[in-house]
Order: structure tokens, then sequence, then C-alpha cells
């Protein structure tokens, strides 16, 4: 009786890895197995699955020497840069505002907010293509509207500004996902720290600062991971809103790849393109942790 | 219990093992999948020789059923509007009353998508039964042996082009069923006699010059619609190489001869004008689709609009609700530069070809079945159909658009009566190589890059491509 009880609380070796199994399965064929052929087939030359020629590192020689593939990672390291800054940062405020004591219909307005994440990012492209239209546009009739009709110009045809307007509709979507995840975190805040501080004096911005960001420190940190690797790998609002264009300035690295692999028939070259997109977005992580690993150093030197 | 847990996790690993192998081992069929059968739907009236239902019921009993698969982007909508997709499912719907025992899948992929699905099915060896053949996959597809030798079943002297869109290695893969021209010009007439021009300027440097009364008249000069990057190249780029490089030039180029080079001071000539060129647009021709550019032709908006020949059916389509700009709509062939004869830019688009699948022992009737309907696609009845509809064909025809409307006049002149023609780059160059042209004209259309950078990147793409 006792050791019955016992199993079934602390189940053996065998069981517990019988109950692993299926879902290491499926992360192994799903996400490592992948990865690991993306890897190999980036040291081959192949046009399809009937034609392939090994050419060692000759993909990567070409990777480092495309000026295209730079362009495209300014691209992308913009609308990381950028991205922080408007997702997370907006995303801060809104939940420090919907989280405040006095804030009526916070629900709703999460909800509101939330709403373009659960959007398909095609839609998103195609909408803001509208809205961007230098004919028709919503931008459009509202500066005709205000009497600044001789102000307009073609916004997705500049091509020194194309990827600050690219990286406006993927701010606006996702802030809601960063919002909802912040939020989450802040009603783990003990509200008794945040009256205290009201009555030391603290206004919301002091609060936010000093007590608040300091306390969902963790959560941020998953954020600028989310963030870092979604904008790296950002391919279909760029497809959709301007095709990497004009010519190649708002082309980004996922796209590339896209259009050497199936639009050259150059899949090894491709898979060269998004093993260099993996390696860049881990150094990304570790340059984004580097102020912490360094802090956390200086305060283990401190205590020695 | 215990061993009943254990059993019940064996169970659920060997379900999840078994789910995860069960893989999908179809041949690339999307969403949109429209299994047609038998006679399928109404098929447009013209040139249709039903065969009887007593010899189609005799012939049905005579032949096992076969289930054959196509992917294409004829869609019934399209057919509707677009004169080249109505003669392709009046070919469809003939060989279906012809063969009622075949069963044909087809998969209907949008026009701007198909492309990119074909490049799909191309790199997983997943062809459908009867597939497409363009020029730049043959080293894909027919030099990887995807594709049947179709060499004793069409005829080169039938085509424009003598099938050297789908020849590969002395041998042919295909029947071509699309044939485009394309650097036309629908000029208003209206417009231009307002501006000063009792007709289209007959050189490309006096064309330049009109765009100065035009913006006086507060309209773009030619309205065009580039957000697709390979307008540009097969409207201007592509005839001004043949004005001022020549038709040896290009044909070596294209063949990677390193004898000539693409920073020549001839081409680099080429994107000098392209440079001059973009004043004469509309202000977001680089971000706007050829339909909105047609659309602003229409509205009177652009005193011209550069299209292909499938364009003046996309006129006529618009001129129900403009019908006063139709009516004086004129076309002529984008004017050469440099002193140089006209050149028609054309290109055998695409082709018809069966999967060499269908070579495997047992599906002899499948492939009889496959090489009959491709001769049925590439017939002369679908160049009649083609003809009497405004849209051209690769396939040799008599064209007579009398009935259609000035435009389809202008156009058949044009193609009569031009003396040379070219080969359209975005069909014929090596992707790459088409890829960087594609994106550096629309660079030095936007300013962003100069005539010589572009040509040298080009260059150094073609120099990459053609060293490998």
């Amino acid at each position: 009786m006792y050791r019955q009880k016992r199993n079934r609380l602390q189940p053996g070796k065998f069981m517990t890895a019988a109950y692993l199994l299926p879902s290491l399965l499926v992360y192994l064929l799903v996400f490592i197995l992948p990865v690991v052929l993306v890897i190999v087939m980036s040291f081959f030359k192949f046009s399809s699955i009937k034609s392939f020629a090994f050419v060692g590192s000759a993909n990567y020689r070409t990777l480092l020497a495309d000026k295209n593939v730079m362009l495209a990672l300014r691209n992308n390291i913009f609308l990381v840069l950028v991205c922080l800054v408007g997702q997370l940062g907006i995303a801060f405020v809104l939940a420090c505002l919907l989280n405040a004591k006095r804030m009526k219909a916070g629900g709703i307005c999460r909800t509101v907010i939330y709403f373009p994440v659960t959007l398909s990012a095609v839609v998103i492209g195609y909408v803001w293509q509208f809205i961007y239209d230098y004919n028709y546009g919503l931008i459009t009739y509202f500066m005709n509207a205000t009497g600044h009709g001789d102000a307009v110009t073609p916004l997705l045809a500049q091509v020194d500004r194309i990827m600050f307007y690219v990286c406006i509709p993927m701010i606006w979507q996702y802030v809601g996902f960063h919002l909802v995840i912040m939020m989450s975190a802040m009603t783990a805040i003990d509200k008794e720290v945040l009256e205290v501080a009201e009555i030391d004096g603290c206004n919301g911005i002091q609060k936010a600062r000093y007590i608040i960001m300091p306390l969902i420190k963790p959560t941020l940190i998953v954020c600028v991971f989310l963030c870092i690797s979604a904008n790296m790998k950002a391919f279909d609002h760029i497809m959709t809103l301007t095709n990497g264009g004009p010519g190649y300035s708002s082309n980004v690295l996922a796209l590339y790849a896209y259009n050497i692999s199936f639009q050259q028939f150059n899949m090894g070259y491709g898979s060269a393109v998004s093993v260099f997109i993996l390696v860049v977005t881990a150094i990304l992580f570790v340059i984004s942790r580097l102020p912490e690993m360094i802090s956390q150093r200086r305060e283990r030197k401190g205590e020695k | 219990m215990q061993r009943k847990s254990k059993w019940l996790a064996v169970m659920l690993a060997a379900m999840v093992i078994g789910v995860t192998a069960c893989g999908d081992s179809g041949n690339g069929q999307s969403g949109g999948t429209d299994a047609a059968e038998g006679a399928g739907t109404a098929s447009p009236e013209t040139g249709m020789e039903a065969t009887s239902e007593e010899s189609s019921t005799q012939d049905a009993e005579m032949h096992e059923p076969v289930t054959l698969t196509i992917v294409h982007e004829h869609s019934e909508e399209a057919a509707e509007s677009i004169p080249s997709s109505a003669a392709f499912r009046y070919c469809l719907d003939k060989y279906k009353n012809d063969h009622p025992w075949v069963t044909l899948e087809e998969t209907i992929i949008a026009n701007s998508d198909i492309g990119d699905k074909y490049l799909a099915l191309i790199a997983a060896d997943e062809l459908p039964d009867i597939t497409y053949v363009k020029y730049t996959w043959l080293e894909s597809t027919a030099g990887t042996g995807m594709l049947v030798d179709l060499s004793d079943y069409a005829n080169p002297d039938d085509y424009y082009d003598g099938l050297a869109s789908t020849t590969w290695d002395g041998r042919i893969y295909g029947m071509p069923n699309k044939f485009s021209i394309y650097n036309l010009i629908c000029y208003n007439t209206e417009l231009w006699e307002e501006a000063g021009y009792d007709e289209f300027p007959s050189s490309f440097e006096e064309m330049l010059s009109a765009d100065e009364k035009f913006n006086e008249m507060g309209i773009d000069t030619i309205s065009l619609g580039n957000t697709a990057k390979w307008f540009a190249v097969s409207y201007f780029t592509d005839a001004l190489a043949y004005n001022y490089c020549g038709e040896d030039w290009v044909n070596k180029i294209i063949a990677g001869d390193s004898s000539v080079a693409w920073t020549d001071e001839a081409f680099v000539k080429v994107m000098q004008d392209m440079e001059n060129l973009a004043g004469l647009f509309n202000a977001d021709f680089n971000m706007t689709d050829d339909i909105s550019a047609a659309t602003m032709y229409m509205q009177g908006k652009a005193a011209s609009h550069v299209v292909g020949g499938w364009g003046i059916a996309t006129l006529q389509g618009l001129s129900e609700e403009y019908p006063e700009v139709w009516e004086k709509t004129r076309v002529v062939l984008v004017p050469p530069a440099g002193g140089a004869e006209g050149t028609l830019i054309n290109a055998c688009g695409a082709a018809v070809g069966v999967s060499s699948r269908l070579e495997e022992p047992g599906k002899e009737a499948e492939l009889q079945a496959a090489i009959e309907l491709c001769q049925y696609i590439s017939s002369q009845d679908y160049a009649t159909y083609c003809a009497e509809h405004g849209t051209t064909t690769p396939v040799k025809t008599e064209y007579d658009w009398t009935d259609l409307g000035q435009p389809f006049v202008d156009m058949s002149d044009i193609i009569n009566e031009t003396p040379n023609t070219g080969l359209n780059f975005n069909d014929y160059i090596n992707d790459t190589v088409k890829m960087s042209i594609q994106n550096e004209t629309q660079n030095v259309l936007a300013g962003a890059t100069t005539p010589e950078a572009a040509a040298a990147n080009i260059q150094a793409v073609q120099e990459q491509v053609f060293s490998q």
C-alpha cells in the first residue's frame, strides 16, 4: 500500500520518460530537426531536391560579400531598435495607465488595443497599404481635408524613410501583445508597495521608473527577447506592404532569403542567409543581456 | 493499475509517432482545389466543335478512367475579364467534352502567386501532371528529368518563337500557351493635341521633352504601376537595351558571354535614360499596381499609359465607365531611342508540359491523356479563340481585330509592321540576374542610385552567377 502510494506521487524513470516522449518527439521533429537541416543545406548548392552539390563554405563567403545582405541586416537592426522603443515603450506606458487605480474601462481598452494582434500580418500589410495610398489613402484624405494637400507625397516611394513607415504598422499591431504581458506582471506587484510610494509623494512617472520597472524586470527581458526575435524574422508585413522596395530599400533578411531560395532557385544560399538570421538574433540576445550581466558581476565583486 | 498506466503511455507515444510520421504525399495542391468532372462549366461559344454524345460514350467505354492534376491561374472569374484566361478555360472545357473518361483535378492559384507556387513545387519535385513550363525553369525541371520530352508531339513551325522558349538541350519540353507583347503606349489623342502634338512623338527623346507641357496641364505624361518591379524592365529597360546595345549584345548577355558586360557604355546609357524617364510618371509609380495606373489613365489623370498587349483588354474593360477616353485612345510602340528602329519586346511567357512521373510503368493512359491536353491548350483552336478576343497567341494565326476597336487594330498593326522583335528580359534572363535588373531599375527610377552604380551591381551579380 505504501509502495503503491509512493509510485503514484513519484513515477519511475520509465514512466517519466514515457510521458515526456511525445512532446520531446514533436519538439525534435518540428523545431530542432528543421534547424539542423537548414544548417546542413547551407553547405550545399541546390535548386531542388533532385539537384545537390556540396560547396563547403562558398555560400557563407558569398553572404559576407553580398551588399544586399548587409543592407537587409541594417534594415532588420533598424526594425529591432525602433520596435523595441515603439512596441515596448508604448506598451509600458499604456500598461502603467491601465493599471492605475483611477482608470475606468481598463478591460475594454485592453481588448481594443489587443485586437490588432489577432489579425493576420498579411491583412495588416494590405490595410496599411490603403492607408498610405498616395491617391486615395487615409493619410492623403486627412492632409487634404486639413488644407495640407500640397505636402502629400507617396510615402511608400520614399527610399530614405521607407523603413520608418514600415515600422508603424508593426508597432501598431504588437503593442497589445506586450501590453498584456506587462499588465499580467504588474498585477503581481504588491499594492501596498505602490500605496506606500504614493504616501511618500511619488508621482506616476517616479512610481513607473523606480518601482514598477525594477519589479517587472524579468518580464521586460522576455518582452525584449520576443521583440528581437519577431523583428529579425519579419517577412509578411514587408512583403505585402512594399515587397522589399523601392529596389532593396525596405528589404529584410527573411524576405531576401525567400527570394533567393524560391525565385532564384538557390536554396543553399537561402539556407545560409537563414542561418545568418539565427546567428545575428543570438548575438542580439546576448547584447541585450550585457547590461544586466555586467551589473550582476559588479554586485558579486562588491559582495566579495 | 501500474501496468495499465504503462500501456497507456506506450500507446500514447505510438500514436504520436504514427501521426507525426504520416506526411502529405500529395503533389502540392493547396486551398482552392477544384475537382472538375465531365463537361464542366459553361464555356465560351466561338469555335467549339462538340463531339457527338454517342461517340463520346463509345470513347469513354473504350478508355480506362484517368485522373490528371493541373495547377493554373485561369479561374472562372479571371476568364470573365482576361481573354487569355477565357481561351484557356475554353480549351479545358473542349478537352473535357472530348475526353469524358478523364477527370481533371484543377488547383487554381492567383496570377500574382502562381510563379511562387510553381517554384515551391519544383523545389520539392512535386509538379502536377500537367505543369507550367517557363524558359528560366528549364534547367531545374528539364535538366533534372522532371518533364516529359514532347519533341514528337509539337511542331516548331507552328509557333512564332519556333519553340525556343521550351527547348532544352535540343529537346522540346513544353507547348507554349502564352505569348505577350510588352512595350506599348496607349495615349489620349485629345490630351496630346491639347499639349501641341498631332500624334505621339516618334522618338524617345521627343517623348521625354513632352513632360514639360503636361506638367503645366497638371497631369502626368505616362501612368505606370511598377510595384511588382518587372514592369519598368519589360516596358522600357529591355527596349532601350535593344536600341542602344543591339540584338547581338542582348543575346550574348543572356547567354552569359563575358565579351559583353552590363557596365558597357551602351547599357549605362540605357540606365541614364531610365533615370530621365522617372519624371514622366505618376508620383507613386513604384508603389502602385498596373490596374491602378490604367484607371488613372482612364480617369484623365495621365495623358498616356504604358502597357502590355493584355492591358488593351484591361482598358476595354474600364471603357464601360470611361467611354470617352476609350474612344480617344490610340496605341503605339514605345518610341525608340538613339535613332534606332523600333523593337517589339515579346515573350512566350508560359507553356504547358507533362510531369515525368507519368512515364512510370502502368501510367500509359495518363501520359497519353496529359499529352493530348497539352496539345489542346496549345492548339490552333486556342489561337483562333485568342485572335477573335483580342489577345495574342504563341501559335501562328491571323489577327483581325477590326470589330474590337481602334486600339486593338493599332496593336495588330504594331505586331505586323514593327521591323524588329526582342526577347523580354524577365522571361529569358537568369533569375538571379533578372532580380538584380528589376531592383536596380526601380532604384534608378526612385533616384536611390546612379545609372553607373546600378550597372555595376548588375554586372557583379552576372559575374557571380556565371562563374559558378
